[in-house]
């Protein structure tokens, strides 16, 4: 499958995705195959995490971050945040409210070991709440949680589409979380 | 749109006599389906985007925008082609081409080989910075003290190049240049400081690079703007339009590669 038919599909999967409970595994699914389209490489393949929230099976995405060089985007994420294993939960989300516990939790499941990044992978924009929440993490912990929308998504498979480096659009996230905090 | 269809197959013949590979997408799409998620879901890969729009079929104004808008992102080049009588002279920051008398198609043919030729990635750093130069200078813009020297000392990488816009220089502009190829996206932070700097300078911004930005800086550049008009961006849509309306100068800096084009 080449590079542009690949993206095509991925955005027709990401517009169809139910959002909500009965998207779920699919959002997941998608979310994990638009990234790895996207990132691998340079990132290494994803491990994939199941762990099990109020009875319902979760799957987080875990992508090995081995760029160590500075002028590459993801390599100024290591030497900035240490983010030697980028941390990707998917929250696909309806009428509830993507808020401050879903931020916290993902800070939760940020093990030492991988760094201070993760992307919380959501279907709606988080509340501001959630901001006010992730900006207190960064204070306090020094722990970088990002918000990518399926919007995001679409936006990176343009920017790979086009030659560029989708991760453009990560390093600009983390600015404006930089200012956001300020 | 079916009332377009005959239009279509002219505007290819003329194309095809011109060597133009063209690719006819006749999908009809029923009430209430959106014209433009069809565009994105059927173009994959292509270097022009042909869109043939007529008085007729002006309803889908609004879907030909979302859908030039989608290409666009995907660094298609999208050209709109409007059908006898002109009624519509840009679409979504495009002028629209006029195809009427004299030799519409041949003159069709050169626009879409010129923006099929138009590949900033084959420029290095300098002949990128040399072409913005020379683009800036062709709108009226005229250097003052500061040139591309500037850039690696009193500057300290916020500007490459300080321009006026009017003949007694009261309009001030600074210029940052990134060819996206070797120096990388134009980021928030980048355009932060060159606003602060401008603010500093009391003069304007202009942000130059050969890509896009993310939705994440465009958004910056909303903010610092709010109803004023302190930066200007010029990607390489902009650039590309400028070059169209300067074909010396796009022949001057760029080579041409195969043409191919996909047509609506």
């Amino acid at each position: 499958m080449n590079g542009a038919h690949a993206s095509n599909d991925l955005r027709r999967q990401l517009d169809l995705c139910p959002m909500g409970k009965a998207g779920w595994q699919d959002f997941e699914q998608i979310g994990v195959n638009t990234m790895t389209h996207l990132f691998v490489p340079p990132l290494q393949p994803p491990r994939i995490q199941p762990r099990t929230l109020a009875g319902a099976e979760r799957r987080d995405a875990v992508f090995a971050n081995r760029q160590r060089d500075p002028q590459s985007n993801w390599g100024l994420l290591h030497a900035d945040h240490g983010a030697r294993m980028i941390l990707i939960e998917f929250k696909n989300y309806d009428k509830e409210d993507i808020g401050p516990e879903e931020v916290a939790e993902t800070s939760g499941h940020l093990r030492h070991a991988w760094g201070r990044l993760a992307i919380m992978c959501c279907s709606k924009k988080p509340t501001p709440s959630a901001h006010r929440r992730r900006s207190t993490i960064y204070s306090d912990e020094k722990k970088l949680i990002l918000f990518v929308t399926a919007g995001d998504l679409i936006e990176m498979l343009d920017i790979k589409d086009r030659g560029g480096d989708p991760s453009d659009l990560i390093l600009d996230r983390v600015e404006e979380l930089y200012l956001e905090h300020d | 749109m079916r009332e377009d269809n005959a239009a279509a197959d002219e505007i290819a013949h003329d194309l095809e006599k011109r060597g133009i590979a063209v690719r006819l997408d006749r999908a009809d799409i029923s009430w209430g389906e959106s014209w433009a998620a069809h565009v994105r879901s059927t173009v994959e890969t292509t270097y022009t985007f042909g869109l043939i729009i007529s008085q007729d079929s002006s309803r889908y104004t609004h879907d030909w925008e979302e859908a030039a808008t989608a290409l666009d992102r995907r660094g298609i080049d999208v050209v709109a082609v409007a059908t006898p009588p002109p009624f519509i002279e840009s679409l979504a920051g495009r002028p629209v081409f006029n195809y009427a008398d004299p030799s519409p198609g041949g003159r069709l043919a050169d626009r879409i080989e010129l923006g099929a030729a138009i590949n900033f990635d084959l420029l290095s750093g300098s002949q990128f910075e040399a072409l913005v130069a020379d683009l800036l200078r062709r709108y009226g813009y005229g250097y003052q003290a500061l040139a591309w020297a500037g850039r690696s000392t009193e500057s300290d990488n916020d500007y490459d190049l300080q321009v006026a816009h009017d003949p007694r220089g009261d309009e001030k502009f600074l210029v940052q240049v990134k060819d996206y190829r070797h120096r990388g996206r134009i980021s928030v932070n980048d355009i932060q400081r060159l606003a602060v700097r401008a603010r500093e300078h009391d003069a304007r911004g202009i942000l130059v690079t050969s890509g896009q930005l993310t939705s994440v800086a465009k958004k910056a550049v909303d903010q610092i703007n709010g109803s004023a008009d302190h930066l200007q961006v010029l990607d390489s849509l902009v650039l590309r339009q400028m070059l169209v309306a300067n074909p010396d100068l796009a022949q001057q800096y760029l080579t041409a590669p195969d043409t191919d084009m996909a047509s609506k």
